[in-house]
């Protein structure tokens, strides 16, 4: 009986959505979904951090994720949401926010290990290390895709496109 | 209480003891101590021995039956030796033969194993802590003590100095004792014995050496707070040193004319039983321990809170009443402090506390009531009563509490200042010594001696003598049965010396006899010179750093939501001036808050300054230069944060001064300045900053040499020709990372990191490094500091849609330009004239990619920077007001701008970046050059 519940073994995931696709990231990692707030641009950013926002005292930086996985970006309106993530930081031992914008969140729920279907089939490598993994919901008749939110909004790799930027540049 | 009683009842008890029954071992406890009592009573020294061994043989087992310890066999025959012991000594006393040659049961190593498993205790944590914290301001203390007396400078004079020595190496063993290190208290110990040896015969005290016990403190302490255990560094080497440096044994021997064993004789009593203490090792290490149902009680742990406090205040007056021995209100403080501890510990029934806490109490009344003057000895006795009563109150919280023997002997000493406290203090210490060695009333023997010397019976050779023989006897003979047995004088001389005896000690001492026993003390000579009393300290509670910071971050959050409040525009359309009222009050109250919550981050700058002056002592040193260090504004305060990230640019700017700037003595001499160099750290409030000056009076920055430097390492700005830059420009060659004109690089300097070191740093903290140097007279290095590294001044301005913060410290003016101010060059940047210099214009819009923003420089306002020396004008759209904002970091993000340092959450709750001057100015003057 054991092998059979462990392989059965789930997590719940929040669900959003982006255009017409389908995206969830572990609702352990999500601290908060806030509406929109002003955002404060930062300069020598790639597009896709959009600035800070002042999270009741708290500066933290906010990416949009159309941007980021390079969608066409989209007017923000009263559905657009900012889900405020917790992420593992590299350098620090204090923790990392991080607020992501995405078009709406859908719903919670629960996904079984089994039922996820490693990523590496999509034909971009880089796109597919932003997975997890993917699970097909046959109610809906969609597959929704798991983010990988620690390589997504990792600041190594954000570093990386700031040094490009930064030397091609003289300020 | 008859002894023979006590004997058979002892007996009986060892016969039919159950080793896993608590209560009866407890039981048997308790009449061992009765025997002890009776047996001190009788002079059967032997017995009380034996006694106090029976004793730790019962705690062995009463450890056992909670799990802790093996061999209950080991003390089960030792308690059967002693009640075959017992009735020995009883049939002795029945035939009235000498009991001293009945061998008294020894413990076996063997059996000593189960205390010290007891003693492997974890250490707790947060005792630690304290014990860190609180060791590292006495380090700082003793070392600061030690330098002052070595230099002779400084604001107190080297008795003060002595005092704080002595305060602070006892202090800090005090503590070691409780957490507990045994190890480091054995260094202190030492140390402080070497302290006093030389201190006492008034010869010059191997500083050196302490400074070496300190800095083994300090790392040691450096090393716990990491979380290491286990040896303190160089601990064995360092002890057998402190050891072996005794002062000269002529002078010595001139000093304490005719005192025999001079280091035990100058040792102050508490010292000394330590010291019999350690002799005795088998002892040495059973501890006093509570029995659990007592440990149960449920008033045990308010009682551990209470008689903790009542230790602290008790050892506070007592540093007190150091230095005014005559303020009674002191003593009756302490006084009632162990009152307290002994009516509660007579509640729980815990022997060895009340019997303390009485001895302790007993001998404070007669200080109370006059019988006695407070003196060192007193003061030392009772230091170490709250020492040991503190470790008792340890055992009550399940750690290990004192040994047996340091109790035992520690009640002794009290008792025996009881009884002889009436007498002068001179002989003090032989007498005690005597006094333990015998277990007799001591200083009536001694008294009795000098009475037969006043009255001419005997010289004082011959007493010294006789003291000798008793000591050398070991047994329970009265001084005076020795004195007749030797022939010197007769039944008859012993009665009548005994009879002024008991008259005098009904009496008050006479007069000329206490001022002559001042005169003769080898230890009022330091003790007259202690008058002058230091300032009282301002009570400070310790708060974990971590709490403190996060009342701070919220106070800033605070006033940042109040400000949110009370520009909220909804106020206004309400137009309620009650209410404007009350909230401009709340406003008035956050802002005082705000400022209190500051304050308690604010340090002095006097321990950073302390070590520097430890620094200066090694360096010059090193370096074979005479250097004069002078301190001023050490009380100026600063934010803790910032204090803790200035120590390490000020040893490297203090190492450069000493080892490049001043010159060496014969160099000075042939400039025809005094040999001996001058280092001058200063600080001092400059306008909502601190500043720090190291100030030397050596050579001076040669222009030429680094210039010279700076053309051959392909540094120097190759726009500028070198006769051209002004000083201030030659002086920032030098921060350069690898630049260093120095010949040699020596083991203190000359590699070139320094200095870069010293500027990245302040950097760090938005603070700034200033030289001026005047070649052959010297150098000033200011360090420009930020009071506070949360919270900047900032001038809040408009770029488009934008808003930044402009830390106030950098801006120089702000000015609309003219059109005859402004010119093209190069059809790329443009320049400005302003106060006859030609500054670049660059655009903060254009700096930070922003799209919105004017770009025609007549239409915005300029502001001029400065940086370093480095000048450019920033062009923004409007200046919108002045503020104080909380600096709060951008995390990642900010680690990867360049130009940003922060940001600012203004009154309306958005977000403002504060603009990093240094890399707008530096940066962009440099990529424009």
């Amino acid at each position: 009986m054991t092998t059979v519940e462990d392989t059965r073994e789930g997590a719940k995931y929040l669900t959003l959505r982006l255009a017409q696709e389908h995206y969830a990231i572990e609702t352990l990692r999500v601290r908060e979904i806030i509406g929109m707030l002003d955002i404060t641009p930062l300069p020598q950013m790639p597009n896709y951090v959009r600035g800070v926002i002042n999270l009741r005292g708290r500066i933290i930086p906010v990416i949009d994720l159309r941007l980021r996985i390079g969608m066409q970006p989209l007017e923000y309106g009263p559905r657009t949401c900012v889900v405020v993530l917790d992420l593992n930081s590299e350098t620090e031992d204090d923790l990392v926010q991080i607020g992501c914008i995405v078009d709406s969140v859908s719903e919670v729920r629960e996904v079984m290990q089994d039922q996820i279907q490693p990523p590496s089939t999509l034909s971009n490598p880089e796109r597919a290390s932003f997975l997890k993994g993917l699970v097909k919901i046959p109610e809906y008749k969609v597959v929704v895709s798991l983010l990988d939110i620690d390589t997504l909004f990792s600041f190594s790799t954000l570093q990386g496109v700031c040094a490009k930027l930064g030397s091609a540049k003289t300020i | 209480m008859d002894i023979q009683p006590l004997f058979d009842q002892v007996a009986k008890a060892i016969a039919f003891i159950d080793e896993t029954d608590v209560a009866s071992l407890q039981e048997l406890r308790m009449q061992l101590v009765e025997l002890k009592k009776a047996s001190e009573r009788d002079g059967l020294d032997g017995v009380s021995t034996a006694c106090d061994r029976g004793m730790s043989a019962i705690d062995a087992l009463i450890w056992a039956t909670e799990g802790v310890g093996g061999d209950t066999d080991e003390w089960l025959k030792l308690l059967n030796s002693i009640a075959s012991y017992a009735s020995q000594v009883l049939d002795a006393l029945e035939l009235k033969q000498p009991v001293d040659r009945i061998p008294i049961p020894e413990i076996s190593t063997a059996s000593v194993a189960p205390a010290k498993t007891r003693s492997d205790q974890p250490i707790d944590p947060e005792l630690l802590a304290m014990f860190v914290s609180s060791s590292s301001d006495n380090l700082a203390e003793l070392e600061e003590s030690l330098l002052e007396l070595e230099s002779g400078s400084g604001d107190n004079n080297p008795a003060e100095c002595f005092a704080q020595i002595k305060r602070s190496l006892h202090s800090i063993k005090g503590e070691c004792g409780v957490v507990p290190l045994p190890q480091a208290q054995a260094l202190c110990h030492a140390a402080e014995d070497l302290f006093d040896r030389f201190s006492e015969l008034n010869v010059a005290i191997p500083i050196s050496l302490l400074l070496e016990v300190s800095d083994c403190l300090s790392h040691y302490c450096y090393q716990l707070a990491d979380g290491v255990f286990g040896e303190v560094p160089g601990l064995k080497e360092l002890l057998a040193r402190l050891k072996a440096t005794q002062p000269d044994p002529a002078l010595a021997s001139m000093l304490a004319d005719g005192v025999e064993e001079l280091p035990d004789s100058l040792l102050d009593d508490h010292e000394l039983i330590e010291k019999k203490l350690s002799e005795s090792p088998l002892l040495d290490d059973v501890r006093i321990a509570f029995p659990a149902e007592v440990l149960a009680d449920e008033v045990v742990p308010d009682f551990i809170g209470e008689a903790r406090e009542h230790i602290e205040s008790s050892e506070a007056a007592l540093l007190e009443l150091e230095h005014e021995p005559e303020n009674g209100e002191l003593i009756n403080a302490i006084f009632r402090a162990f009152h307290t501890i002994k009516g509660v510990a007579g509640y729980l029934n815990l022997e060895p506390m009340v019997e303390l806490a009485h001895t302790a109490e007993t001998l404070m009344d007669q200080l109370r009531k006059g019988e006695a003057k407070c003196d060192k000895v007193h003061l030392d006795l009772i230091f170490s009563s709250c020492d040991v009563m503190s470790a008792l109150v340890g055992a009550l919280e399940g750690r290990e509490g004192p040994s047996v023997s340091a109790h035992r002997r520690l009640v002794e000493a009290l008792k025996a200042e009881i009884s002889g406290s009436s007498q002068p203090e001179v002989e003090q210490p032989e007498s005690v010594d005597v006094g333990i060695v015998c277990g007799e009333k001591p200083t009536n023997k001694r008294r009795l001696l000098e009475i037969l010397i006043s009255e001419g019976m005997i010289t004082e050779k011959m007493s010294e003598v006789l003291i000798e023989r008793q000591r050398n006897m070991k047994t329970a003979k009265q001084i005076g049965q020795i004195a007749i047995d030797t022939g010197l004088v007769t039944q008859a001389n012993i009665d009548a010396a005994l009879e002024i005896q008991a008259r005098e000690s009904a009496g008050q001492p006479a007069p000329r006899e206490t001022q002559s026993a001042e005169q003769l003390s080898p230890q009022a000579v330091p003790q007259a010179a202690l008058v002058p009393r230091k300032p009282r300290v301002a009570s400070t509670i310790k708060v974990n750093t971590g709490r403190l910071d996060s009342l701070v971050d919220l106070v800033g959050e605070l006033v940042i939501a109040q400000q949110m409040v009370y520009q909220d525009p909804a106020l206004e359309t309400l137009g309620s001036e009650r209410l404007a009222r009350n909230l401009s009050q709340v406003a008035k109250i956050t802002r005082d808050m705000h400022e209190a919550a500051m304050s308690l981050r604010m340090v002095t700058l006097r321990p950073t300054f302390q070590k520097m002056a430890r620094l200066v002592r090694d360096v010059s040193a090193k370096a074979g230069k005479e250097v004069e260090l002078v301190l001023a504004g050490e009380d100026t305060e600063l934010d803790r944060n910032v204090v803790e990230e200035i120590s390490d640019p000020m040893v490297h700017l203090i190492r450069n001064a000493i080892d490049h700037g001043l010159e060496t003595p014969d160099v000075r001499k042939a400039k025809g300045k005094p040999p001996c160099g001058r280092v001058e750290l200063r600080a001092s409030h400059q306008g909502g900053a601190i500043v720090i000056e190291i100030v030397d009076d050596g050579a001076g920055l040669s222009r030429d040499q680094i210039l010279a430097k700076a053309i051959e390492k392909g540094v120097l700005p190759n726009d500028q020709a070198p006769n051209e830059m002004s000083d201030s420009q030659v002086w920032d060659l030098i921060f350069q990372p690898g630049f260093s004109t120095a010949a040699v690089v020596s083991d203190i300097s000359g590699r070139g990191v320094g200095m870069d070191v010293v500027r990245r740093n302040i950097e760090k903290m938005r603070g700034k490094v200033e030289i001026t140097s005047k070649f052959g007279q010297g150098s000033v290095f200011s360090l420009r500091l930020p009071l506070t590294l949360a919270i900047i001044d900032g001038m809040i301005v408009r770029v488009g849609s934008q808003r930044y913060v402009l830390p106030t410290l950098s801006i120089e003016q702000s000015f609309r330009p003219q059109a005859d101010q402004l010119h093209g060059v190069m059809n790329e940047a443009e320049m400005v004239e302003v106060r006859d210099m030609l500054l670049p214009i660059h655009r903060l819009r254009e700096i930070f990619d922003q799209a919105d923003g004017v770009t025609d420089a007549m239409e915005g306002i300029l502001i001029l920077l400065e940086d370093n020396g480095a000048r450019c004008c920033l062009m923004v759209d409007e200046i919108l007001g002045q503020q104080q904002v909380v600096i709060k970091s951008l995390g990642q993000a900010g680690s990867v701008l360049r130009g940003i340092s922060g940001g600012a959450i203004l009154g309306d709750g958005r977000i403002a970046l504060i603009v990093d001057v240094d890399g707008v100015v530096t940066r962009t003057s440099k990529v424009a050059a």
